[in-house]
């Protein structure tokens, strides 16, 4: 092995090498990026993230912690843009450690759900983004490894619903 | 030689982390037509993540010591509103990669309305071809798993309920071992 050879390995060793994690970006911003892209503004509800967070200090829903939330809806100016267009300016300015985990898209209903992941040590925060024709809602919140299985079942419909037949 | 090993070595890592068929790029097509959707992708990381959670209790252990061992989890879905929007290209499409060597038909039922198949991967790994007249599934479950295990982990990472599983240590050519 020469010299450049030994070079070439080494750049293709660092190549290999998972990328050093990015600045993760805060939620609000990721949200008002979306709002720039599509020119809508997420409604302001006063008390709102209080509400939320006395929630989810009592109840924890599904396991679920630190939650956040923005909603737009007809008003926001959601009713030019559609469930498509929502869905691809979220995954447009989500991050590359944001894993899409699930995607169902229901043409009869409008609806479309996208959830993503994005786990580092042992936490693991689950970004759901939500659309119909004038409504929209991206959530963020952590959850545990079985909670997040648990919420998975739930919403691929395909637990309950469909069976695959191999007798 | 030995700097065309490491290429291949690490060719060969990047590989491990994809799943193992090529959804065709029709199914975008079919995506459109369709009326539902699920589109489910847990790779190797989320799916580690989700399994340290689960507990060492009977059903759970199951399930835990079955999941531990994969790799990655891959499920595409349509519902269609009438039948015929998906045709016999967009299968044969996911059907030409499932040849041998690699790959073995484990499972082939077919009626009139319907077909199910299960495909072995001579590395580990299968992938569950179910078409019904309005209805298209295609999972791929990477990593080591028997056939047999796949009634424990049905309903469970996405992957739709299984009826009937081919018995534990089903060959590779098309049969199951006599009990």
């Amino acid at each position: 092995m020469n010299r450049m050879q030994g070079l070439a390995i080494v750049a293709l060793c660092w190549l290999a090498l998972p990328a050093p994690p990015a600045q993760a970006q805060s939620f609000d911003s990721v949200v008002g990026k979306v709002e720039s892209r599509l020119g809508i503004r997420r409604m302001r509800m006063p008390g709102m993230g209080f509400l939320v967070n006395t929630v989810m200090f009592t109840k924890r829903p599904a396991g679920a912690s630190s939650m956040k939330m923005a909603i737009f809806d007809e008003e926001s100016g959601l009713r030019g843009v559609g469930s498509d267009e929502f869905q691809r300016a979220v995954r447009a300015e989500l991050g590359s450690d944001w894993k899409p985990m699930l995607q169902v898209r229901s043409r009869r209903d409008g609806e479309a759900v996208t959830a993503y992941v994005r786990i580092a040590n042992s936490t693991c925060e689950m970004l759901i983004a939500t659309s119909e024709r004038e409504e929209g809602t991206i959530i963020q919140m952590k959850l545990d490894g079985r909670k997040m299985m648990a919420w998975l079942a739930d919403n691929t419909g395909l637990s309950h619903g469909k069976k695959i037949d191999i007798q | 030689m030995m700097f065309r090993s490491v290429l291949l070595m690490l060719s060969a890592a990047g590989l491990l982390s994809a799943q193992q068929i090529k959804f065709p790029a029709a199914f975008e097509r079919l995506a459109e037509k369709a009326s539902e959707t699920v589109n489910v992708t847990l790779d190797p990381q989320t799916l580690s993540f989700a399994t340290k959670f689960l507990s060492d209790k009977k059903e759970e252990a199951e399930v835990k010591r079955i999941a531990q061992k994969l790799k990655g989890i891959y499920v595409r879905g349509f519902e269609f509103e009438k039948e015929g929007e998906y045709t016999d290209k967009d299968l044969s499409d996911i059907r030409s990669q499932l040849k041998g060597p690699e790959w073995s038909v484990i499972v082939s039922t077919r009626s009139k309305r319907e077909i199910s198949e299960i495909y072995l991967h001579r590395d580990g790994g299968l992938l569950i071809l179910s078409a019904e007249p309005k209805e298209l599934t295609i999972v791929n479950i990477m990593g080591n798993i028997d056939p047999s295990d796949l009634t424990n982990l049905s309903g469970q990472f996405g992957i739709p309920k299984v009826q009937g599983t081919p018995g534990k240590g089903a060959r590779k050519d098309g049969k199951d071992e006599e009990e």
